[in-house]
Parts: structure tokens; sequence; C-alpha cells
């Protein structure tokens, strides 16, 4: 069975491969006087995953053409649910930007209400999904910042 | 130096304040690791950068417990739902989850807690006697030899995969993000695209809790989670805990076994817990007069794998200890958190701090002990934490990411590396390659990669250098032979486990 993914995960990893390996030899350099250049072990990395990926890819094809088999996936779908995805890593990627800006009591406590919210959204109602993130924020905050003097972002707050 | 003075010499070390970190760790350990997913390497993960700034040791105790807690706590969670949190007490599904459907879940969890304080006390004496004597001929070593030492591990445990070649491209990978930074060398700036963050380079925390911890969160919320009728349903008790004499006594030959076997297998480069507990139940199921019955609820079955499980942890530390070498991801991690505290791991730790290694040491066998003091009377309390609703138990796990994220350097950019390896690890997952050999690449690839050019340096240009040094010629045949034996190993346990 031949896995068209693993294919372009192969085909992706041989241009990264190919563009590490031009840029240590461009910029860095093979060698120095010393002996290996900074270049040296990067471009050496490179090779080798190049020749991993072109095993990974070329083992695939010989299977495929040995099986007669045409390139087909996994009967699972790759993203069962790429709205949610998007929606949970856009989030964390939101609360990472804001975090300092904004301090980290409102951006997690906002953070937390909406995933607790995305979550169950018929069963938590929104009083609760805040009360819940309102309060373990603050608790996380006050626990860290004094008893574990991990000093969290205030942000715009006056704590 | 005898075992006794340098037991004499952890002792002095340990202060009230390590016994309370390592009975905190246990607790935090157990609670995360009866969650399914997290295993031992994210739970430290996540929660190794709230340790910043403590005593090395209070830190270290601290870790201890997380480790042998979240082991015990991904045990419960196999015992009692069959659902094994991480790869280790796999095996322990069989019997014990049988047992427990058979209403003796109490037994089988206080099997596994006794024998796992054994397999550490003995794992935890074992490291105290050999770890001294090995790291005395490790500090032989020449760059030579730790190019050699550190390619050998690196291959040695990309093998941990399904995949080899999918094991191998996840650890070059990570090889080659490991040189992203300035060059050591020559002070040239490599991959940084002129963000002066990256500078330093990757650090291991970030890049293991996107890659294990944040990628397996995406993929669970994705998936829809669900709250577990199963969980919601269950009950234990104390007064049903306490196993039988009989019990106690079929069990006592499996413990030793398992601690012996976990032990020394583990000190091999390559071979994990779960290899360890692998290999311990079919020894059992071997030696037992009732083989036909494994599977249906034998306490052997639970006792021997659970101990070669916990004594692996104590034979992980010895290649990393003495030679600087994490052999498994949690090792990885552990190794960071060393590096954060100003410690390097390696021969010369127990050189030149003696005090610290063997208060470790020590430190480890009061964390075993805090184990089973505290998890013995609570495990009706942590199978109520199985019964929290998804929906507040995911945000919190969560807030713990943006807090351990942010305090690695106290800077949003961290929580930034985060969500890059987050969508890395997510993709990694779905096509079936192994993470962990990554973050076995990006630990050691600077260190391979300056012991190599030092060695290049020391023998002007020369390749003869890796074969002319006797020391690196054995440890090159050494690697071989276990490179070859470890395919035997595992398929002589891959037949037993189909058949």
């Amino acid at each position: 069975m031949l896995y068209k993914r693993e294919n372009i995960a192969a085909l992706i990893i041989m241009m990264f491969s190919i563009v590490t390996g031009v840029v240590s030899v461009t910029r860095y350099g093979l060698t120095s006087s010393s002996g290996p250049g900074a270049g040296f072990f990067p471009f050496l990395a490179a090779c080798l995953l190049f020749i991993l990926a072109l095993i990974l890819l070329a083992g695939n094809v010989l299977k495929a053409r040995r099986n007669g088999d045409r390139a087909v996936d996994e009967d699972k779908k790759l993203f069962p649910r790429p709205a949610a995805l998007l929606k949970y890593f856009g989030l964390f990627a939101l609360s990472a930007l804001l975090l300092e800006p904004l301090g980290f009591v409102i951006v997690s406590s906002v953070f937390m209400a909406l995933i607790c919210k995305m979550i169950r959204p018929s069963e938590v109602t929104w009083k609760k999904a805040i009360v819940f993130g309102v309060v373990s924020s603050v608790l996380a905050y006050g626990v860290f910042t004094y008893a574990l003097q991990v000093e969290l972002p205030k942000g715009v707050l006056p704590v | 130096m005898s075992v006794l003075s340098n037991l004499a010499m952890g002792l002095e070390a340990i202060s009230p304040m390590v016994i309370l970190f390592a009975a905190i760790g246990a607790l935090i350990g157990t609670a995360i690791g009866v969650l399914p997913g997290l295993g031992p390497a994210a739970t430290i993960g996540l929660l190794l950068p709230i340790t910043f700034g403590m005593n090395p040791l209070w830190a270290m105790s601290m870790l201890c417990g997380i480790h042998f807690g979240s082991m015990y706590g991904s045990s419960t969670i196999a015992i009692l739902m069959k659902i094994p949190g991480e790869t280790a007490p796999t095996i322990t599904c069989l019997d014990g989850y049988e047992m427990a459907q058979k209403g003796r879940a109490g037994q089988a969890l206080a099997i596994c807690a006794i024998g796992s304080f054994i397999a550490g006390t003995f794992g935890t004496l074992m490291l105290m006697m050999i770890g001294g004597p090995v790291s005395r001929v490790a500090v032989n070593f020449g760059p030579a030899e730790y190019t050699v030492l550190m390619l050998a591990g690196l291959a040695l445990a990309s093998g941990l995969g399904n995949s080899k070649l999918k094991a191998f491209i996840m650890c070059t990978v990570g090889l080659m993000l490991s040189t992203v930074g300035t060059d050591s060398f020559s002070g040239i700036s490599r991959f940084t695209f002129g963000l002066l963050r990256l500078e330093q380079g990757f650090e291991t925390v970030p890049v293991l809790m996107g890659m294990i911890a944040m990628s397996y969160i995406f993929i669970e919320l994705e998936n829809g989670i669900r709250d577990n009728p199963l969980l919601m349903s269950i009950s234990t008790k104390f007064r049903n805990l306490l196993p039988s004499r009989s019990e106690m006594k079929r069990s006592a030959g499996p413990m030793a076994r398992g601690s012996v076997l976990g032990f020394f297998l583990s000190i091999l480069p390559g071979i994990d817990a779960s290899i360890s507990s692998f290999m311990s139940y079919i020894t059992e199921k071997k030696l037992s007069r009732h083989p036909e019955k494994f599977g249906t609820g034998m306490i052997e079955g639970v006792a021997g794998p659970e101990s070669a499980n916990n004594a692996a942890v104590s034979g992980n530390l010895v290649p990393l200890l003495t030679l600087g070498i994490p052999c498994t991801a949690t090792m990885a991690v552990l190794a960071s958190g060393l590096m954060m505290y100003g410690l390097t791991p390696g021969p010369m730790l127990f050189r030149e701090n003696p005090g610290f290694v063997y208060g470790l040491i020590v430190t480890m066998f009061i964390s075993n002990i805090m184990l089973v003091i505290i998890n013995l009377p609570l495990v009706g309390i942590w199978v109520r934490l199985l019964k929290f609703p998804v929906c507040y138990l995911y945000p919190l796990i969560f807030m713990f990411v943006i807090i351990g994220g942010y305090a690695i350097n106290f800077s949003s950019f961290d929580l930034f590396i985060i969500c890059v390896f987050a969508v890395l690890g997510y993709f990694a997952v779905k096509l079936d390659f192994p993470v962990a050999p990554l973050i076995l690449g990006l630990f050691l690839g600077s260190k391979v990669e300056s012991s190599f050019r030092q060695a290049m340096l020391v023998s002007r240009g020369s390749l003869d250098i890796f074969i002319e040094r006797p020391i690196a010629v054995g440890l090159l045949a050494f690697a071989l032979a276990v490179l070859a034996g470890v395919p035997v190993i595992r398929r002589i346990y891959r037949k037993r486990v189909s058949a």
C-alpha cells in the first residue's frame, strides 16, 4: 500500500534538505582554516536527510509497483475537523501574541472561557465558562507569581 | 569509594525540602500520569520551567517524583480502564484490566505500587554501585570517543519508533534543528533569519512541549473529545486494595526478575521501559506453570512488567549521568533540566558534583517511598480525577502550557516556538513519524557537532582518529553489537506478543 501523504512528506523533506544544504555551502562554508566550517555539519545532516527521504519515497513507489496499487491514502481523513483545529490553534497563537501586552489574567481568562465553551457549546453556559476562566486564571496567577515566584505578565491590570 | 560512603554523601545532601518536593512531584506526576496520552516526558516537559531558579536538588527531586508518579499514574489508568497513557504499561493492560474486571483492581494497583517501589529501590542501589565506576572510565573519553558514542546513541535510540526509517528521518531533522543559532567555533549565525532570540538556538523544552504535548491536545480537540462513560461509573474503595498473602508470594519472583531485567536491559541505549516490561511479561509467561492463563488476570503479569518498567528508569539514568547521553525522550527532558540548573550530564558530573549526583540518587529512593505512601491510600481519588469533565480539563492543560512556555525565558517568543512545533508535531503524529527521535537529535546534535569538530582539530582533519583510538573502536564495536542485538530482542518479543 502506498501512502500519498508519506510521499508528499518525503518530497517536502527533500526540498527542505536541498535548501538547507545549499545555504550551508554558500553562506556558511564547508571548511575553515582550522578544520570543518560552520556549514559542514548542517550540510552533512542535509545530505543524510535527503538520502533518507529519497529511500522513503523510493520504497513507497517500489511497493506500489510490486503490489500494483495506485497511490492511495489511508481510510481515515487527515483533517477530520479542520475548522475546529484552526479555531483552537488560532486561539492559542492569539493568546501567545496578546499575553505580554494584555497580561496573563485577561488573556488566560478569555482563552479558557472560549476553549471551555468550544469543547461543550451546548452543555456549558457562557456564565459558567467565564467564571471558570476567571477563577482558575486568577488562582494560577496568585500561586505562580506570589507562591512560586514565577512572575507572569501583568499587562494592563494594576496587580 | 564504597557504596556506603556514596550513600552517606547522598544522605548529607537531603533536606526536608527535598522530601517535600519529592512528595509534591510524586503527587503531581501521578495526577497527570493518569490522563491518557500525557506520558512522563510531556509531563516533565510541561512542568520543567516551573522549577527554574530552584535549588537543583529540590528541582530534580520534584522531577524524579513526577517521573515515577507519572509512570505509576499511566499504569493506574492502564489497569482501571485498559487505556495505557503511554507505551510502557501497554502490557500491564492484559492482566491488570482483567483483574479489574474481576473486582481485583485494588490488588492490581497495590501490587503495581509495591513492585514499583521494590524495583525502584533496586535500580537506585545499582545506579549507586555502578554509576561511579562507569564515570571513571568515561573521564578518559576524548572528542573522538564522544562523537562515536553519541552517534551510536542517536542511531540506537532512533530505532525506537515503529519505522526505523522514519525515526532516522526525525532524528536527522533534530540534528539539523540543533545547528540553528550561533556557531560556537566561528561565531557565525546559522539559520537565525535575523531573529536575535534564535541566536541561542532552539531550547529543548518548548520544542518538546509543542511536539509532544500540544500536538496531542490539538489532535484530541480536533477529534471531538468526549467524557468516557466507563470512567464516570468506576468506583474503588481502600479496603479492596491490599493483596492477599498468597498473591504477594506469587508476585515476589516476578518482581525480583522484573527488577533485574528492567535495570540491566535499559542500561543499553535504545532499550526503554516499554521493551523492558514486554520482556519481563514474556519471561514470566515462559516461567509460569500456567502460561495459558496469562491474559486472564494473572497477578504475575502485572507484578513483573510493572517492576521492570520502574527499574528501567534507574537503568536509563546510567548512560545519562555517566556519559551524558539521554537514551529516551524523558531522559532528554531531565538532561535539559540539569543543563537549565547549570549542571552538564556526563562523567565530570560525578567528579565535580558528587554530592549532587548521590543526593539525586538518594532522592530517587525517597521519591519511590513517597510514591507508595501517597498512592496506596489515594487510588480512589485518582479515579475521581478521571471523572473531571474534559471541557474543564483541557482548558486547564492549555493554561499550564501558556504558563510553562512563558516561564522558560519570561518571553512570549517561546510560546510561538511551541506553536510552530505543535504544527510540526501534529503532522508528524498524523503521518506516523515518531516524535522522540527529533527531541533526541535536537538535544545531542550540538554535542555531536562540537565533539566531531574538536576531533577534527586534534587529528588535523584526518578521520583516522575514529579508528585509531581503542576506546572509540571498542565503542563502535559495542554499538554495532547492540544495533544488531536490539532488533533480535524486538523480533522475539513481537513474535511472543503476537502469539
